[in-house]
């Protein structure tokens, strides 16, 4: 009876695995359409693995001696020790060696997303400054330069070509917010009084998600935008001249 | 004699400091004091050194000559502590009361140009939050609002650090006059805990002196 | 020299009932103020965060029962603005009303003094002064639903300029206000008890009580009180400075808003520490009790509590990756934050050492105390993802990040808690629990949690982000949402199942079988007085200390146990 316990935490290691097999087809990460978010996707996997490996052995153990050692009146005595010193070398540095590995394996991809020094040499492509609760976003326009009389504006919907480094400028106007782009393993505050900025460049084209990631009051749940990817540069101008026709005709 | 035996047994580990509770109570009270004025100072100079050029003259604002010779008042303060403390000591009671007398007078000292100094910036609408300042700003146009805001953040400053340092200055004083009231009575030295509560209120004194060594050349000098 | 305040706490005299009750100065009836106290704010907190989960799970339906009478309204319906406050008070009364008050003002009051063999905290009133601070924080704090505007919504890190702009949202009028009122009263109370604690364990251990004899539980609790006392006022200054922008115009956080951020999680990092290590401390406690065998590597245990608090003071910066902090930052804050992942791994070897070999006895006690260890590993483990920079971009702010919190805080702290309670219950009240119910009320629990908090991590990998009220209308999330109403069906089961444990714990207080002096058969101080222990908890004389606390199944005695207070050379000598 006293047994049944173990049973009980062994459901741990195998409901956890399981759900996340099953989850793994059903809900897991957004469709990757950055070039650097593979990067990401793998290092997370990586992670994954290794942590996973230590989740299911450690419960397992844990399950096993709950089954092994389940204490019976009349079977004596525990075992009188107090601790052991190779084994606490043991697991003090194997594992110190799997965090370095990991916190090793991180460093570039983190650069590569997030160094100024590391970014895309490209002129900035737009500015997004976000508030309660839109994304206004203002193109550079052909001249590459932002604040001058080509620029175009627009909101909560970004539009971007496909396969080009994108440099955007992240504002806000009010409060905190997020710039989340989950398609694109993106995500960036923004920050009142700072001018941040961030790069992608998207493989696909299609529309995704632009979501705030930073809570910026009642109505965070709705600061919804969309990223536009056009299938090609020459699409991209279509939509841009376009737009900056209508944007004349308004005035 | 269980009690030596035991000890004899036991051995090593048993260890405490040679202090009584309160005295190494008051040194932990008195960390927790660093880390609060670490917050403030540290705000200060993250905020000073991020602002760059844009933060205001500091020195148009603060007299270093009046906020020096404060400084030298509350040093002088911390050495008639001293003094105080090295009577009470000897139960020297009156002694002590006089020295202490001394350290309360030039607290008071202290407070009294603080609040000289605190009425001069109001009297020029230097303060957080000011009124005047905005309506300045907002008659200048968008330039002088950059400044003013800067000045604004520089009062900030000032008076959250100096106001919580005079707050610690006047909790002190309260307590010396609560010391000189039992002696005027006759009867300090009654109890135990009078002698370690001069001593623990000088560490006090030394320690809001201390906090004030800092301020005074980051707020006047820098 | 300790013997002097020894003999002098021996001259205690019986106080009247409002000196017993209300206005105590005994460290065992302020511990249980502060259990009783965060009882009903764990009732509070879990009836916010009910409905925080219906509103995610069924969008702007109407809350059953309570709806028409809460929200009448707007139909029964949570608003938008109302959603953001429940989030905010959840986070704030769980941290600052339940899980720091529970095990450092509960088991750090109830525990201390009795564990090591004192009479009572080296400052009573200053004790009783620390419970009694907490009366303004929590009057203010639930006081704030109902000023003009309602409680604060800027979420419990209250960013500015969120928080600090009354226009920003409803919450950051007047509630914001009372909320930063409310901690600094808290901080306060944590503030006068850590200083306390610490100078009760450094100068008044019994004779024979070395640094080294002090069971896991006293040891924890030593060095959560010098992180409190160290990190606390860093906060205690941020909220001040908050509190004079948001009063009288002072401008602290307009220019560089992510300063706030520095300030706040120099502490609140810390303060996560300040939630789990008394639970580890209890947690070995428990173990090494019903494995019937010494813990496994004591000395390692205190080091990697002491390395656990030391790193926990330079890894803030993990939750600023995507602030706008400098990237460069960023990656010595996740060295940092990844190696304090093997101080917790040291922890849970050496518990499964203790288990190796043992005689494991499923007590209610053992059983919330093996889901700790079962389920910190869990924690312990997704912190890896978060700390690893790149792989937070994407998980950030999301459910993961929720997922994480309550695999430390809730199947972590509060499991350690109840272990806690249903381990001192007997010695703190004089009766037992009952351990049918217990038991069930644990199995409950177990699989409540786990249906509750797994199943987040994988909301947060899709991306989902937290403080959102409602994601039915985002495409990429839209498929999600079976996941979040089974979530919120898991989270009703493990609220019912509260009920069971409050019945018995109230049952139990006034009609539960009369407990032993050391109903199981443990080796620690608290165990050799009388259950509940008189004023100035031991008899004549203090108890001395012959031993560490875990000699369990020692050869030298024909018991498996031997208290630390046993003289075995007594017949020899004398």
């Amino acid at each position: 009876m006293k047994r049944l316990w173990s049973l009980f935490f062994l459901a741990i290691p195998v409901g956890g695995v399981l759900f996340f097999v099953y989850s793994r087809n059903r809900w897991w990460f957004p469709e990757n359409v950055s070039t650097f978010g593979g990067e990401i996707d793998n290092l997370f996997n990586l992670i994954l693995w290794i942590t996973g490996v230590v989740f299911v052995l450690t419960e397992l153990t844990l399950a096993y001696f709950l089954f092994k050692y389940s204490g019976d009146a009349g079977a004596g005595k525990a075992r009188y020790v107090h601790g052991n010193h190779a084994a606490e070398m043991a697991w003090t540095a194997i594992p110190c060696l799997i965090l370095l590995f990991i916190t090793f394996s991180q460093m570039g991809t983190w650069k590569k997303v997030k160094f100024r020094s590391h970014f895309p040499d490209v002129q900035p492509f737009a500015e997004v400054t976000a508030g309660q609760f839109e994304w206004r976003i203002r193109y550079a326009g052909a001249d590459g330069k932002l604040h001058t009389a080509d620029d175009l504006a627009g909101l909560n919907d970004l539009h971007v070509p496909v396969n080009e480094n994108i440099l955007i400028h992240l504002k806000s106007r009010d409060v905190l917010h997020s710039f989340f782009l989950p398609h694109l393993r993106l995500k960036q505050d923004a920050v009142p009084g700072m001018t941040i900025p961030v790069w992608f460049n998207a493989m696909k084209a299609d529309t995704y998600d632009l979501v705030c990631a930073e809570l910026c009051g009642w109505g965070h749940y709705k600061m919804r935008g969309r990223l536009s990817v056009h299938p090609t540069r020459e699409a991209y101008d279509a939509w841009f001249q376009e737009a900056a026709a209508q944007e004349e005709r308004a005035q | 004699m269980a009690h030596q035996a035991a000890t004899h047994e036991t051995g090593s580990g048993d260890w405490r400091p040679a202090a009584t509770n309160a005295k190494f109570a008051i040194w932990l009270f008195l960390a927790t004091e660093i880390m609060f004025f670490a917050a403030l100072i540290g705000t200060y100079i993250v905020l000073r050194v991020g602002s760059g050029s844009s933060w205001p003259n500091q020195h148009e604002v603060l007299n270093k000559n009046i906020g020096g010779f404060n400084t030298l008042v509350l040093i002088a303060s911390s050495v008639t502590m001293v003094f105080a403390h090295s009577a009470v000591m000897k139960h020297q009671f009156r002694k002590m009361a006089m020295f202490l007398g001394v350290t309360t007078l030039l607290g008071f000292v202290f407070m009294g140009i603080k609040a000289y100094e605190y009425a001069g910036k109001f009297e020029h609408h230097f303060y957080p939050g000011s009124t005047h300042l905005m309506e300045e700003a907002a008659a200048k146009g968008l330039g002088a609002a950059k400044a003013l805001e800067m000045q604004n953040l520089f009062a900030s400053c000032y008076f959250t650090m100096t106001g919580f340092h005079a707050l610690h200055v006047l909790g002190g004083l309260v307590v010396f006059l609560i010391v000189l009231g039992l002696v005027a009575a006759g009867r300090f030295g009654k109890r135990e805990f009078h002698i370690s509560l001069v001593e623990n209120i000088g560490l006090y004194w030394h320690f809001v002196d201390i906090v004030w060594i800092f301020l005074f050349p980051l707020l006047y000098l820098l | 020299m300790s013997a002097d305040h020894i003999e002098s706490h021996a001259q205690h005299h019986q106080p009247g009932f409002i000196g017993k009750y209300v206005f105590s100065t005994d460290h065992k009836t302020i511990g249980i103020q502060f259990l009783f106290m965060s009882i009903l704010f764990l009732l509070l907190g879990g009836a916010l965060a009910l409905a925080v989960r219906w509103q995610i799970a069924w969008p702007w339906k109407a809350m059953p029962i309570v709806g028409e009478w809460l929200f009448a309204k707007q139909g029964g319906q949570i608003s938008p603005e109302f959603y953001t406050m429940l989030f905010t008070m959840h986070a704030s009364v769980m941290i600052f009303f339940v899980v720091i008050p529970l095990l450092t003002g509960a088991f750090g009051n109830f525990c201390i003094p009795l564990m090591i063999g004192a009479r009572d905290m080296a400052f009573p009133r200053l004790n009783m002064l620390s419970y009694w601070f907490m009366v303004p924080a929590f009057t203010v704090m639930v006081a704030s639903f109902v000023v003009e505007g309602g409680a604060a919504a800027a979420g419990w890190t209250s960013y500015p300029p969120l928080a600090t702009t009354p226009s920003a949202a409803p919450g950051s009028h007047m509630g914001q206000t009372l909320w930063l009122v409310s901690l600094i009263f808290v901080g306060l109370s944590s503030l006068a008890g850590s200083i306390n604690y610490i100078t009760t364990i450094v100068m008044m251990r019994a004779p024979g009580m070395g640094f080294f004899r002090m069971p896991m539980t006293v040891w924890a609790l030593f060095i959560t009180a010098i992180l409190q006392a160290f990190a606390l006022p860093v906060l205690t200054a941020a909220l001040i400075l908050q509190l004079l922008d948001r009063t009288i115009g002072t401008t602290f956080f307009t220019p560089q808003p992510i300063l706030w951020q520095h300030l706040f999680w120099f502490y609140s990092h810390p303060a996560v520490y300040i939630m789990i290590l008394p639970g580890m401390g209890i947690v070995s406690d428990v173990i090494s009790t019903f494995s019937r065998k010494p813990l496994f590597g004591y000395r390692p245990m205190v080091y990697s509590i002491m390395s656990i608090a030391g790193l926990g003071f330079i890894v803030w910066g993990h939750h600023m990756f995507t602030s706008g902090m400098n990237p460069a930052l960023g990656m010595t804050f996740m060295i940092s934050t990844i190696l304090i992942a093997l101080p917790s791994a040291v922890k849970t070897f050496n518990w499964l050492g203790t288990l190796w070999g043992g005689r494991i006895r499923f007590t209610s006690a053992m059983l919330n105390a093996l889901a700790f260890v079962s389920l910190f590993v869990i924690g312990g483990l997704s912190g890896i993802f978060m700390a690893a920079t790149p792989v937070d971009i994407q998980i950030h702010d999301t459910y993961f990040i929720v997922a994480h919190i309550h695999y430390v805080l809730f199947t972590g702290s509060i499991f350690a808690i109840f272990a806690g309670i249903y381990y001192w219950f007997p010695k703190m009240f004089g009766r037992s629990l009952d351990e049918t119910w217990g038991k069930v009320h644990f199995a409950l629990t177990f699989i409540g949690a786990n249906c509750t908090f797994f199943p987040m991590h994988i909301l947060g990998i899709r991306g989902m982000p937290r403080r959102y009220a409602d994601i039915t209308d985002i495409p990429f999330l839209r498929d999600l949402q079976p996941l979040n109403e089974f979530i919120t069906l898991s989270a009703f089961v493990m609220g019912a199942a509260q009920i069971i444990f409050l019945a018995n714990f109230f049952w139990s207080l006034f009609a539960g079988p009369k407990a032993v002096i050391n109903p199981w058969q443990a080796n620690t101080l608290e165990w050799t007085t009388s259950s509940p222990p008189p004023h100035g908890n031991f008899g004549e004389t203090i108890p001395t200390v012959y031993r560490a606390p875990y000699e369990y199944a020692s050869p030298e005695v024909e018991e498996d146990w031997l208290p630390q207070t046993r003289n075995l050379t007594k017949s020899k000598t004398s």
